[in-house]
């Protein structure tokens, strides 16, 4: 059993972290009292489109709900019981109903007026819950909503197939950005679009390269750190360049962990992995696993801002190769710029790993060293719970020790049983001979 | 298990007139529910005599022992009743019932007895289900939630809680108040999950310690308090902001004797249930017999 | 001549038996969204993969959260009563349909499959185009592995007897609107059920049959109608107790109910072009009434046409599509004072929970049958 103790240290970028964190927040409560300002629902994907407009800003429910099962029991189960009585089956996913629920409640956690959404734009997920999500805002008032689509279909790549999901995705793209510009009459600035192509790119690279820092033993950061930065440039969205600017030094800050062999946990002896999101309001097992020597080198989830990757021959996590534009194609048009985006299309997106890329659980888990995985099983929100009993067969198959645990969903607390869940961690690292090092 | 903290104290009462010899129509209503049994006897539409009992495992039983205790030493027998209306989980299972009734339409009958007609809204917490029920400014049952599966044995479950707890049943509601600050609910999605959570809570000592003991009950009750919101909630009108029950609450069923659940019910939708006249356990009985 | 209950009870022999006597195909598929036309027409019998009552050791291994449906349905594969089964055919529609598939395909890898997307965004200008695409990918695949060409003619001949199917169906749910229904809620989900497992040309004949027959019974009594909401239905649990507390269930709003039925194929030159633009433009089903809701206007003017009395709505627990639509439905059933329940289904029918909402129902929708006046019959007030 390895015994060696490495030294740890918190890491420097958190302050910016959370400067970034507190733009995107106050974003959202400026645009919902501005005048003119737009307030959508939704979500603008990997490439943020909404750049376009000046005064549009986008928030999904994913992060409103997420954040408020983190902060408060209470409240995020006052807002359950607001759309439980009001009809919502209890499979429907935490963060809808916690965000939702302040709706129908009408304020938000800090009793401010709850923000009503100017209009509803589509989130294009295989997830149902996604789908259906954005009705909610409209119920309550007539505001406009749009449609899209995530176009999918099994088996070796197809032209034909390729062409017309393109086609058809980026004519409702354009419908979108038509109509906003027509209903509010706010013009859309095709340049600025078309010159933030190249950030989504540059970010995924930075954030590949953390990826990659993390194969190393010991892991210069864990699950933890990423929860914390995940989301910038994703789900919280603010000035692009910033966001670079963010992920540029919070790669080079790891580089210099690695150089520096500092460690998540000073002593790591145990690597696991998650799949999806863990519970929001019940983050602290992970100090737990610690106790134990275990660092989670994160989940698929988590390294989504990398974007798509696979492990190559070499051993390292490399970027998929996505189909560039025709030769010569110059990207001078919205339209343009739509197709460049949606060219990429099926077997790039992060879903995509559950449906069409099965094999990706495997080679994540083989590509981070991992010797145990944690599943959660959740009851509710769709897409968080499909395939996982399936991965987890794949990886015990590859010798990786699977452990399951049963709960709502990561933004519903009702039923994860926190004690009897930290009592299978005792027994699962304790049946793999791993006995706690501090109390 | 030994029983002896899930007992609930059974009751009856007789009218010491005899005017059920003069009476035009004696009716019954005989209510066999999952964990208790009542019956309740009217002479010309004023109360003669009610009972409530454990039913055990035999129904039939149940229903020919509650009705004799009900009658007790009154010269009336079951045949001189002229309608015997029999409602509840083992309605069937009432042999000498010459009709079966629904329960909501019973309860619902029973409660505007019990609480008067300014009752509107009753939410009535059986063994196996719960029931809220909106009445009409007069005469008809307005709306009406039954809780879904996984909230079904509830009050059975509380009962199983108690024996294991070792706190007599009786004493559980009281105990659970006795905390500063109401803990975050165990599971409320359903009883065994909820059970189980708090069966995890024992394992880290609270047993030993009284206060500690008391917020697990006080737990463990919220999170059955949270599920009748579930069911009572829905009743409410679809409209931004909290829970609304603008209407008089009454509580009927066993488990409205327990106040701590009552109490957190109260609290929640910020309202009082109003005091009625007669034992609310035997809201479906009266009702039944009201409608024989 | 055998009826429909028989084959919906015997449907696993009956496709056997279909496979025999004409030595084609059998293909499974799941969702009401499956554009069967184009499978009928290469000469292929579509059968709809129903969920049973069956004890399930198996799925457990592979499956959480799922509805039970789903899961049952790969229940019964692993138990290989779906061993006729040629291929198998998912459409874009339920995440959990679309898990009993991939699932399924993991346990039998050999079987023909297909993953058909049918837009979410059925709106869209450009929707018809995918719709299009898709057909015309699944047609060539289906022609590549029988070895034979969907022509003009056989989708032709596909559409009429597709067309003709739900024709009689509606002419089936037509006689449920007189006062007194000559034909039950029971007896016409059995029909809608069989009628998914077999095959359509014969389906079609034997409803004429049934149609001159049952035209000619004697109405039921009048009683208290009701209307059917929520997930899918696989047997008749609940039109039977319906039933047997005195009331009727005179129609439904269920995908594999009047939801399949409602629309026809309209000929255009571009058969396949045709035949997408009828499955875009069926009723919405609650998953894919996922923009701007359309599923309340239809509900509202089946209970008006068919004059019922009340609606149950009946969800299976984990059907998310139906969790997510219940406000909405609720709204309008509220705003209109149309009374009603609800409840959640699983793998069986709760009995007594159900027959304590539904006989409540019965007796708040039906007048003089419980008088709650708060007052005594002597005229005095009580309590």
């Amino acid at each position: 059993m390895n015994k060696q103790r490495w030294e740890t240290r918190p890491l420097e970028i958190w302050g910016k972290a959370k400067e970034l964190r507190a733009q995107w927040q106050r974003s959202i409560n400026e645009a919902a009292e501005r005048p003119g300002a737009m307030l959508a629902h939704g979500n603008t994907g990997e490439f943020d489109w909404s750049i376009g407009f000046d005064d549009l800003t986008v928030i999904e429910d994913n992060p409103v709900g997420a954040m408020m099962a983190s902060k408060s029991d209470a409240f995020s189960r006052k807002c359950r019981l607001a759309s439980e009585v009001r009809g919502w089956g209890r499979e429907i996913c935490g963060y809808v109903q916690n965000c939702w629920g302040s709706q129908f409640l009408g304020y938000e956690m800090d009793d401010g007026a709850f923000p009503f959404r100017d209009m509803s734009i589509p989130f294009p997920d295989p997830c149902d819950q996604h789908l259906k999500r954005g009705q909610q805002c409209m119920d309550l008032s007539p505001i406009p909503r749009w449609g899209a689509d995530y176009p999918m279909y099994l088996g070796p790549l197809d032209p034909k197939r390729e062409q017309a999901f393109i086609d058809h995705t980026v004519y409702c793209y354009l419908q979108i950005i038509d109509d906003i510009e027509r209903i509010f009459d706010h013009k859309f600035d095709d340049e600025k679009m078309i010159g933030s192509l190249n950030i989504l790119p540059a970010l995924r690279e930075q954030a590949l390269r953390i990826s990659r820092l993390m194969t190393h033993t010991p892991a210069p950061i864990g699950q933890k750190e990423l929860y914390s930065f995940y989301t910038l440039g994703l789900l919280t969205k603010v000035d692009p360049k910033e966001t670079l600017d963010f992920w540029t030094s919070f790669a080079d800050e790891v580089q210099w962990r690695v150089d520096n062999h500092i460690a998540a946990v000073a002593t790591e002896r145990f690597r696991w992995m998650e799949a999806h999101p863990s519970p929001w309001n019940f983050l602290k097992y992970f100090r737990y696993m610690e106790k134990y020597g275990a660092v989670c080198i994160g989940s698929q989830y988590s390294h989504i801002i990398s974007g798509p990757i696979e492990l190559g021959e070499d051993g390292q996590f490399h970027h998929i190769q996505r189909k560039k534009p025709p030769e010569g194609q110059e990207i001078r048009t919205r339209e343009d710029a739509f197709r460049h985006i949606f060219t990429e299309a099926r077997g790039y997106r992060f879903k995509d790993d559950e449906y069409c890329r099965k094999w990706t659980i495997t080679d994540f888990a083989k590509g981070f060293h991992v010797d145990g995985a944690i599943m959660p099983l959740w009851r509710g929100g769709v897409g968080c719970t499909l395939t996982r009993k399936e991965q987890g067969l794949r990886l015990s198959e590859m010798g990786v020790h699977v452990l399951h645990y049963e709960g709502s969903q990561p933004g519903d607390r009702t039923d994860l049983d926190e004690r009897r869940f930290l009592d299978q961690l005792d027994t699962w690292m304790e049946s793999l001979g791993l006995e706690k090092l501090e109390a | 298990m030994t029983g002896e903290f899930r007992k609930w104290p059974e009751f009856s009462w007789l009218s010491d007139t005899d005017t059920w010899k003069s009476a035009e129509k004696i009716t019954a209503g005989i209510d066999i529910g999952t964990t208790s049994s009542q019956a309740a006897v009217f002479a010309d539409d004023e109360l003669f005599g009610y009972a409530s009992i454990h039913t055990g495992a035999d129904f039939t039983l149940a229903a020919n022992t509650v009705i004799a205790k009900a009658l007790a030493s009154s010269a009336l027998s079951v045949g001189d009743i002229g309608t015997i209306a029999a409602t509840g989980f083992g309605r069937r299972n009432v042999l000498y019932a010459t009709k079966t009734q629904d329960e909501i339409s019973c309860i619902a009958k029973g409660a505007r007895f019990i609480y008067g007609p300014a009752v509107t809204t009753v939410l009535d917490m059986g063994g196996q289900t719960t029931k809220a029920i909106l009445l009409h400014e007069w005469d008809r049952v307005r709306e009406f939630e039954v809780s879904d599966k996984c909230a079904t044995g509830m009050g059975r479950h509380i009962e199983t809680a108690a024996e294991i707890l070792r706190v007599p049943l009786t004493e559980m509601g009281d105990r659970s108040l006795e905390t500063e600050n109401d803990p975050e609910p165990v599971s409320t999605t359903c009883f065994n999950f909820a059970y189980s959570e708090m069966m995890s809570l024992f394992r880290e000592g609270y047993k030993e310690d009284m206060y500690k003991e008391n917020e697990v009950i006080a737990s463990y009750l919220f999170a059955v308090a949270w599920r009748i919101l579930g069911t009572v909630g829905k009743l409410a009108p679809l409209d931004i902001g909290d829970i609304k029950i603008k209407e008089v609450l009454g509580f009927t069923g066993g488990l409205a004797k327990n106040k701590g659940i009552t109490k957190r019910i109260e609290r929640e939708l910020n309202i009082t249930a109003i005091e009625g006249k007669h034992d609310p356990q035997l809201a479906a009985a009266i009702g039944a017999a009201l409608l024989a | 001549m055998k009826t429909f209950k028989e084959i919906l009870e015997n449907r696993h022999a009956y496709a056997k038996s279909w496979k025999a006597k004409t030595g084609r195909k059998v293909l499974g598929f799941y969702d009401t969204y499956f554009p069967e036309e184009v499978a009928y027409a290469a000469g292929l019998m579509p059968v709809r993969i129903l969920a049973e009552h069956e004890a399930d050791d198996v799925t457990d291994r592979l499956m959480y959260g799922n509805c039970y449906c789903t899961r049952d349905m790969l229940n019964q594969f692993a138990r290989g009563r779906y061993d006729y089964i040629d291929g198998l055919v998912s459409i874009e529609s339920c995440q959990w349909w679309y898990n009993a598939f991939d699932t399924t395909l993991i346990m039998f890898p050999d079987l023909f499959s297909h993953y058909l997307f049918t837009p979410d965004y059925l709106d869209a200008r450009t929707s018809k185009d995918v719709m299009r695409s898709e057909l015309s990918v699944f047609a060539e695949r289906l022609e590549e592995w029988l070895g034979t060409k969907i022509t003009d003619e056989k989708l032709d001949d596909a559409i009429n007897v597709y067309n003709k199917n739900r024709a009689l169906l509606r002419r089936i749910y037509e006689l449920r609107r007189f006062d007194t229904p000559v034909i039950l809620g029971s007896e016409t989900m059995e029909i809608m059920l069989a009628n998914q497992v077999m095959d359509k040309a014969e389906a079609n004949v034997m409803l004429e049959s049934l149609l001159s027959d049952i035209e000619k019974r004697e109405p039921y009594q009048d009683c208290v109608r009701l209307m059917l909401l929520g997930s899918e239905t696989y047997d008749v649990s609940l039109e039977r107790l319906v039933e047997s507390l005195g009331a009727n269930v005179v129609v439904d709003e269920l995908d594999n109910g009047t939801g399949c039925i409602a629309n026809d194929v309209i000929p255009l030159k571009d058969r396949l072009m045709a035949i997408g633009l009828r499955y875009l433009g069926k009723p919405h089903s609650a998953l894919k009434d996922s923009i701007w809701r359309r599923r309340q206007e239809r509900i509202f003017q089946l209970y008006e046409d068919w004059q019922a009395d009340g609606v149950i709505i009946a969800k299976q627990i984990y059907c998310h599509p139906h969790g997510t639509d219940m406000y909405a439905v609720w709204k309008l059933l509220r705003e209109r004072n149309i009374p009603y329940i609800t409840f959640e289904r699983d793998t069986t029918l709760p009995q007594e929970e159900t027959r304590l909402a539904v006989e409540g129902l019965i007796s708040q929708i039906e007048p003089g049958r419980t008088r709650i006046a708060g007052w005594s019959r002597s005229g005095a007030k009580t309590g």
